[in-house]
């Protein structure tokens, strides 16, 4: 009788040690929503660090009309640049989340949404609109943005 | 009674026994992985095959082989593009992609979505521009695998390396 307890308890603790546990894929999503606001806010303050907090090491950033980015210290430089446009008002950007989907595997996670912020032009100020996608990867148990890309809605001048 | 009762251990026994032996088998993860690589790899040479023969006839037949049904094209300077009838209406209108050229630079599998990121490049001759010149740039695309087995692109967004023609501001595409 003895043999067959220990028998069956080993088979409850194999099967509990190789069971994947279940990922809460709603909870996750809301760690990256809360994320995507905490960058609206950073790019609102110009807070270069905080929008550097938010990228993996390998980060890449596809910006439009530019080189690709890869990496933190490429990264940073882009975003140098960016906050040192005059021309775009920081502080007026608001962010619309339209979705976020994470992996059953909980590793993975995609988000797609809309900025949109004023800039300063030579015949006024006019709002500019961007669709953007990112994915994060969760890293030592954080969610961290591996890709980035985004265009602008708007027409090129002239058509 | 007793002997019905050692059946009864038994039986869950061997119950538990095959599911931690089942548990305890590798994943097969790796070797799907490169099954899928290996697909979505063909996938593309097969669709820019397409992409270079579009026009409006064969649209529809490209977007069927390329594009999940519930796929969102993200163009730049243009507003978002949902579904595949919308898609084929895009394409149907494209100019012609002769020389068009894209390659895979980045591909990772993650289950059932695969995340692509290829270099393209394409010439492009203006009017009066002597010599024309290429545009190259960037496409990032979310692929899922779809019920058949196939992979299609969900997500779609790409862009042009070069400086923008002309804008109202040194710098309009800012705001990520």
């Amino acid at each position: 009788m003895k043999k067959i307890t220990l028998l069956f308890w080993t088979c409850i603790i194999l099967i509990g040690c190789n069971s994947t546990p279940k990922v809460d894929t709603v909870a996750e999503a809301e760690a990256i929503r809360n994320i995507e606001n905490q960058w609206t806010v950073a790019l609102q303050n110009k807070d270069i660090d905080k929008v550097m907090s938010l990228y993996s090491p390998e980060g890449v950033v596809m910006k439009p009309n530019n080189s690709i980015y890869v990496g933190l210290q490429s990264i940073r430089k882009q975003v140098e640049s960016d906050f040192a446009d005059t021309t775009m008002l920081w502080n007026t950007i608001s962010t619309t989340i339209d979705i976020i989907e994470v992996s059953a595997s909980g590793d993975i996670a995609y988000a797609r949404g809309i900025n949109r912020g004023n800039m300063k032009t030579l015949t006024g100020i006019v709002e500019n609109s961007d669709k953007w996608i990112d994915i994060y990867k969760k890293i030592d148990g954080q969610w961290k943005c591996i890709v980035s890309i985004w265009n602008t809605d708007n027409p090129l001048e002239g058509k | 009674m007793k002997t019905s009762f050692n059946f009864l251990i038994r039986g869950l026994l061997m119950i538990l026994i095959t599911l931690a032996l089942t548990d305890c088998q590798p994943k097969k993860t790796a070797n799907v992985t490169e099954k899928d690589k290996t697909a979505i790899t063909e996938w593309n040479a097969e669709s820019l095959i397409m992409v270079r023969n579009l026009n409006k006839d064969n649209a529809e037949t490209f977007v069927m082989h390329t594009y999940s049904e519930d796929a969102i094209l993200f163009p730049p300077n243009a507003k978002s593009i949902m579904g595949r009838e919308a898609i084929i209406v895009f394409y149907q209108n494209y100019p012609p992609m002769s020389d068009f050229n894209q390659e895979i630079e980045e591909m990772e599998v993650f289950g059932d979505y695969t995340y692509l990121r290829l270099n393209w490049s394409m010439p492009v001759s203006q009017t009066g521009l002597n010599p024309s010149y290429i545009d190259t740039g960037i496409i990032f695309c979310i692929m899922r695998k779809q019920n058949d087995g196939n992979w299609k692109i969900w997500r779609e967004i790409w862009n042009s390396d070069l400086s923008a023609p002309s804008t109202p501001t040194s710098d309009p595409n800012s705001t990520k």
